[in-house]
């Protein structure tokens, strides 16, 4: 019997653009926490060792600071040794962190980097056979080509690799996907008995064996991923596999689409953002479309402030926004404009409904609502 | 605002006094100087300004001189819906005090009272409009600016019929504050948005840079894996490169051999080719020795031939010479007898010639003598005559008075005529008369006369005195004429004319005398002519004695000239034949010398030829004796025997040179061993390349280049979102502002109209129907037209402009009143620059418009605004 972690798509050296200095700060500690967690979840639960399956850094050419932080946070459970996969982001090739001075000199003995397909003996009867992306761009299944000419053996052998599967992929034509016939074929007849996966950063079980596993990434990074934050604790042994998800992570990313067309739904949204758990952790992204007065623009532009400073980041989705902000009568009736400057009022409404300077025309009323409530 | 009263105590110079106003219409406040009229403008300016504690300046000069008391101002004024009294006292014990009457009564005092005073005011009171319409004593008479809002409210109601917000020039000036943060005035994009846009366009670029650098890495870490690969197929070429040279080599060694001996060959060929040729050159000498004998024979005999052929044109050119030598002397001869005849010719024509000559120079001699003969008779008779012409002009004149005078005494004497009756004898005056009878006699009695017939009567006659005094002039005439033929040694007067003829003929002929000895004597005198005759008379008789006298004389001068022309041409025809034979002789002289030489020549190349084949003869025998011709043929047979051997044995060796292929050998060789370094060389610089590719790559990979990449995408991302975001604004408040100024424009506009309308009302009453005026935007006069002719207020006279700005302020008070709003319009002394006739129009337009609004006119000048017909008067005291 032999336990480990499997996890992948640690993405270290991440920056996201709509984080704020302190924001991005706090999501790189979070990140190299996770690694720290997992290296503690791995010593309390007694598991064997951890395997990394694959974009351990978001690239090579990330930064010294970023390398010998996550050596140090491996470095903090020395009993547990992590076999880190060179992934698509981190490939071994010429240029690779791997091999990097920085690197060599700081590695602690409990990390290991999986440069070959050879077989690694992780601990006395499992074998991790890897297969570590040599380059950005593989002509070939790298995991079938690392699983090529084995016979069936007395070690547990556990499959270490990174990319697409050709069932889950819609890109029939890149060379490099991983097929999940073979895999499973060779699982059945006991050559390999578990294949560790890393690329896609939600939790995923693939396929009919059990034994195929996506662990998805130990902490969010975006939002279209369906259920980040995990790793596998991974039990085997020759009567079977007994993997078990734990949630790591703490960040989240929420991306939500809203209608707005009056008060009620402003209050809604209200709710909604107050109801948020973590704030401070969560990153919100809003696609808002309908169409408001000049009060009602005004009360949300209040509201997303207030929470754009209580979360990690609030963005509003320009690409799949359409706010229209149309004054009403009684905006208009608030106002209290009068003679010319209400002749001026009907222009730019007029001009707001449609054509070129629709926008600016909105923009203008909005500014002109602002310039007359100053006034009162 | 309407003022009903105002009260003024110890205010500059006065004490106390109060006005009290007409509330609607005109009230005219008249003084003298400094008797305080404008301190009631000044003084409701202060009151409504400044606290009764105030030290301003304004304040503080209204202080009365040397009195330690305070100024007090008390008014009663209604704006809006209030009413109330208002008194403040400065300087002294301060206080003010406000007691409102309506609409609900209220009391304050002190600082409340100003407060709550100027709250009423701010609510009411337009204060701009109240600045326009004021025209102070003494201040600028320009065009009020009308730009205030109560007008423009009031104006819109007039013209839109619809109510105007309070506060629209505040949102009007935000919306302007807005635009200029984001544009300039004349619309350009404002510096700091620029530099947003530098800033973006920087970060952009480094961007770009980032990614640049990391994708040299990318191609740097692609080119260090195909140079990997390039390695192994590198060190297999150059393995093979070097394979090559190698077999190259032993090829190389193997055709150094045959070249060994193909150039030992080679000598002994040349060798044979050597003998051969030597052998050869020997007979081809032996026969050319034969050739030479052979020719040196022919041209001997040749040359003998020719000197025969030569022998009779020597002999021609002899006789040739000898006849041309003959024929010249003889053409010598006859030339020297022409000469001889042509000059006897010659001498014989010059004879006859000197024979002419001395005939005419006799001739000329015996003109001259002649002439000089008659010269000398005419100026002797001249020396004798001595009536000249002048004489003969004065004998000429005494003749005339005489005859003048004889016929001047004849008529003035007395006449007696005596008839005879019978043959008388009588003598009168002493002379005897015989008169026949039947005849008379007349007698002209000068002086007196007496008829004596003797015997019978005496008769004496007794002439007049006139008639004696013509008597004693006809004397006096005849005396001086007589004098003057004395002196011409003539007897009369006509004596006197052929005495003056013959002289003149005289001179004549001394002129022709004269002018023959000239014209003969030429330049000679008569001596050197009689010489000339001598001298050639000597040399005509010496040469018909020298003559010989074959050939005859010729008989004249012409045949002489004749003679001379035909011995000349003689003489030429004789030079010219003895030219042509001397010619000929020299011709023939010189064929003749050529002749000679040509023989002498021949003669020595015939001993030269003999010379030349003796040598030839010679060396033939000598070769012979040396060789004899039959050894020389077979010496050459063998020679050519054994290059024909060598020969063949040298093409064999060159045969085989060329199968080993020297000229590619080399250049394979050549190439074999090229490409064995440059495989080499490539294989190093390749791993030369790696070590360099993969030294950066360790560098560069270390250098946080993601990192620095995310970063410099989210800077760029923020940066741009700011820049959208700011652009949208600028937008914004740009159509902001755009359409409202349309807008603001337009209903400035519709304000005009109502405005124009209301100065041209009360501009008619003053400058008569065809009044107009026009205005711009802002509510400001700009133009007048009077009787169709339009001026730019500037251009107007002071006076005009001066009435212009009363008009307006009386059409704007006029607007702005009705409501009860609105404030008085001031008049402090103006109108100064307007005419009788105008002030008094003025006047009906004050009036007018105090049927409107509240007009106070402070003037010094009492009469000034008389014609304001319903105004109320207050003259204020001294």
């Amino acid at each position: 019997m032999v336990k480990f972690i499997h996890t992948a798509d640690w993405q270290l050296g991440m920056t996201r653009h709509f984080l704020a200095g302190e924001a991005q700060a706090r999501f790189d500690a979070a990140r190299l926490d996770a690694v720290r967690r997992i290296g503690a979840l791995a010593a309390s639960d007694g598991c064997a060792f951890v395997v990394v399956c694959g974009d351990v850094f978001e690239s090579n050419q990330v930064g010294r600071q970023v390398v010998v932080r996550a050596l140090d946070a491996m470095a903090a459970t020395p009993e547990v040794t992590f076999y880190l996969l060179p992934g698509n982001h981190d490939p071994l090739d010429p240029s690779t962190v791997y091999r990097s001075p920085t690197f060599t000199q700081h590695r602690p003995d409990n990390v290991v980097v999986l440069e070959s397909s050879d077989p690694v003996e992780a601990v006395p009867g499992v074998e991790l056979v890897p297969a570590p992306w040599l380059s950005k761009r593989p002509l070939i299944d790298l995991v079938a080509e690392a699983c090529e000419g084995l016979e069936p053996a007395e070690a547990i052998r556990i499959v270490v690799g990174h990319g697409a599967l050709d069932a889950m992929s819609p890109d029939r034509d890149n060379p490099a996907l991983i097929g999940l016939e073979r895999l499973e074929a060779s699982l059945e007849v006991g050559v390999i008995h578990f294949v560790a996966l890393g690329d896609r950063h939600s939790t995923t079980e693939v396929g009919r064996s059990e034994r195929v596993w996506y662990a998805g990434a130990p902490e969010a990074t975006d939002y279209d991923e369906a259920d980040p934050g995990n790793v596998v604790v991974v039990e085997l042994d020759g009567a079977g596999v007994r993997p078990r998800v734990e949630a790591i992570g703490k960040w989240r990313f929420l991306s939500r689409d809203w209608e707005l067309t009056g008060d009620r739904d402003i209050e809604r949204l209200a709710e909604w953002l107050e109801g948020l758990a973590d704030k401070e952790c969560a990153i919100v992204k809003l696609a808002l479309v309908g169409q408001l007065s000049l009060a009602q623009k005004a009360r949300l532009d209040d509201l997303l402030a207030h929470h754009a400073d209580l979360l990690a980041a609030l963005e509003t989705w320009q690409r799949r926004s359409d706010l229209a902000v149309v004054p009403d009568e009684s905006d208009i009736d608030d106002l209290g404009l009068s003679g010319f400057a209400r002749e001026a009022l009907g222009d730019l409404r007029d001009l707001a409904r449609s054509g070129d300077q629709a926008v600016a025309a909105r923009d203008a009323l909005g500014l002109l609502y602002r310039l007359a409530e100053a006034r009162r | 605002m309407r003022v009903h009263r105002i009260r003024l105590g110890n205010y500059r110079g006065v004490t106390d006094r109060e006005v009290s106003f007409a509330t609607d219409g005109v009230t005219i406040i008249e003084g003298d100087n400094e008797v305080g009229k404008t301190s009631i403008a000044e003084a409701l300016r202060l009151i409504l300004r400044f606290q009764d504690s105030s030290r301003h300046r304004d304040v503080s000069r209204v202080q009365p001189e040397g009195r330690d008391v305070g100024a007090e101002v008390e008014v009663e004024l209604t704006t809006g819906p209030y009413r109330f009294v208002y008194s403040k006292r400065w300087h002294r014990q301060p206080q003010t005090t406000l007691e409102v009457a309506a609409p609900r009564h209220e009391q304050l005092t002190g600082r409340q009272a100003h407060d709550r005073a100027e709250e009423i005011l701010k609510e009411t009171l337009d204060e701009a409009l109240w600045d326009a319409l004021r025209i102070d004593q003494g201040t600028e008479l320009s065009l009020p600016d009308f730009d205030v809002s109560s007008l423009g409210r009031a104006l819109d109601v007039a013209a839109a019929g619809g109510d105007l917000g309070d506060q629209d020039d505040d949102l009007w000036n935000r919306i302007c504050a807005e635009r200029e943060r984001y544009w300039t005035p004349v619309g350009r994009p404002r510096g700091d948005r620029k530099d947003a846009e530098n800033l973006l366009d920087e970060a952009r670029r480094h961007v770009a840079d980032v990614e640049r650098q990391l994708a040299d890495i990318a191609s740097d870490a692609a080119e260090v894996e195909r140079r990997v690969i390039d390695r192994g197929g590198l060190e297999q070429g150059r393995d093979a490169a070097e394979r090559d040279e190698r077999a190259l080599g032993e090829r190389c060694k193997e055709l150094e051999r045959l070249e060994g001996e193909l150039a030992r060959l080679t000598a002994e060929h040349q060798a044979a080719v050597q003998k051969r040729d030597r052998v050869d050159s020997e007979a081809t000498r032996r026969n050319e020795l034969l050739q030479s004998l052979d020719s040196a024979e022919g041209k001997v005999r040749e040359l003998q031939a020719a000197g025969e052929r030569s022998m009779p044109v020597l002999a021609a050119a002899v006789a040739r010479d000898t006849a041309a030598a003959e024929e010249l002397a003889a053409a010598a001869a006859s030339l020297e007898t022409a000469r001889v005849e042509q000059k006897q010719a010659n001498e014989d024509r010059d004879h006859h010639r000197r024979l002419i000559e001395v005939e005419q120079l006799r001739e000329r001699h015996g003109r001259v003598v002649e002439a000089q003969k008659a010269l000398a008779a005419a100026e002797a008779h001249l020396e004798a005559a001595r009536v000249d012409d002048e004489l003969l002009g004065r004998i000429e004149a005494a003749n005339l008075e005489v005859v003048g005078a004889e016929a001047s005494a004849k008529s003035a004497a007395a006449t007696l005529v005596v008839t005879a009756l019978a043959d008388l004898e009588m003598t009168v005056s002493g002379e005897a008369v015989e008169l026949p009878v039947g005849s008379d006699r007349e007698f002209t009695v000068a002086n007196e006369a007496r008829l004596t017939l003797p015997g019978v009567v005496q008769v004496d006659v007794t002439a007049g005195g006139g008639s004696q005094g013509k008597a004693v002039e006809l004397q006096a005439a005849e005396a001086r004429l007589a004098q003057l033929c004395e002196q011409g040694g003539v007897s009369g007067f006509e004596e006197a004319r052929r005495a003056a003829k013959q002289r003149s003929e005289a001179e004549r002929a001394r002129d022709d005398a004269t002018r023959t000895i000239n014209r003969d004597q030429r330049d000679l005198t008569v001596d050197v002519l009689a010489q000339k005759i001598a001298g050639l008379s000597g040399r005509i008789e010496a040469y018909a004695a020298e003559r010989p006298a074959d050939p005859a004389l010729p008989s004249d001068f012409e045949e002489a000239k004749q003679r001379a022309s035909a011995a000349e041409k003689l003489l030429a025809d004789r030079d010219s034949d003895h030219s042509r034979c001397r010619q000929g002789a020299a011709e023939a002289n010189e064929a003749l010398t050529a002749a000679r030489q040509e023989e002498a020549v021949h003669a020595a190349r015939v001993r030269d030829a003999e010379v030349g084949r003796g040598e030839a003869q010679e060396a033939l025998a000598a070769a012979r004796r040396e060789r004899p011709d039959a050894d020389l043929r077979a010496s050459l047979a063998s020679a050519q025997q054994a290059l024909d051997g060598t020969k063949s044995a040298l093409g064999g060796a060159q045969a085989a040179v060329e199968e080993a292929d020297p000229g590619s050998l080399k250049l394979l060789v050549d190439n074999a061993r090229a490409a064995a370094t440059r495989a080499a060389a490539e294989l190093e610089d390749n791993e030369g390349s790696l070590l360099t590719l993969l030294a950066r790559l360790e560098v560069q990979g270390e250098s946080g280049l993601h990192e620095q990449l995310s970063e410099a995408r989210s800077h760029c991302e923020r940066l741009e979102r700011d820049q959208e975001r700011t652009e949208s604004r600028a937008q914004a408040a740009q159509l902001l502002h755009d359409t409202f100024e349309r807008r603001r424009a337009e209903s400035r506009r519709r304000y005009l109209a109502p405005f124009k309308e209301r100065i041209e009302r009360f501009g008619r009453i003053v400058f008569g129907p065809t009044f107009e005026v026009e205005l711009d935007d802002d509510l400001r006069l700009v133009r007048r037209t009077l009787e169709g002719t339009t001026l730019e207020v500037e251009q107007l006279s002071v006076g005009a402009r001066e009435q212009l700005g009363v008009l307006a302020r009386l059409a704007c008070a006029a607007i702005v009143s009705p409501h009860g709003g609105g404030a008085p319009v001031v008049l402090d002394d103006a109108l100064g620059w307007s005419d009788p006739g105008r002030l008094a129009r003025m006047g009906a337009a004050i009036a007018a418009a105090g049927r409107e609004c509240q007009v106070i006119v402070l003037t010094c000048t009492p009469g000034r605004y008389a014609q304001v017909g319903n105004a109320k008067v207050v003259t204020l005291p001294d």
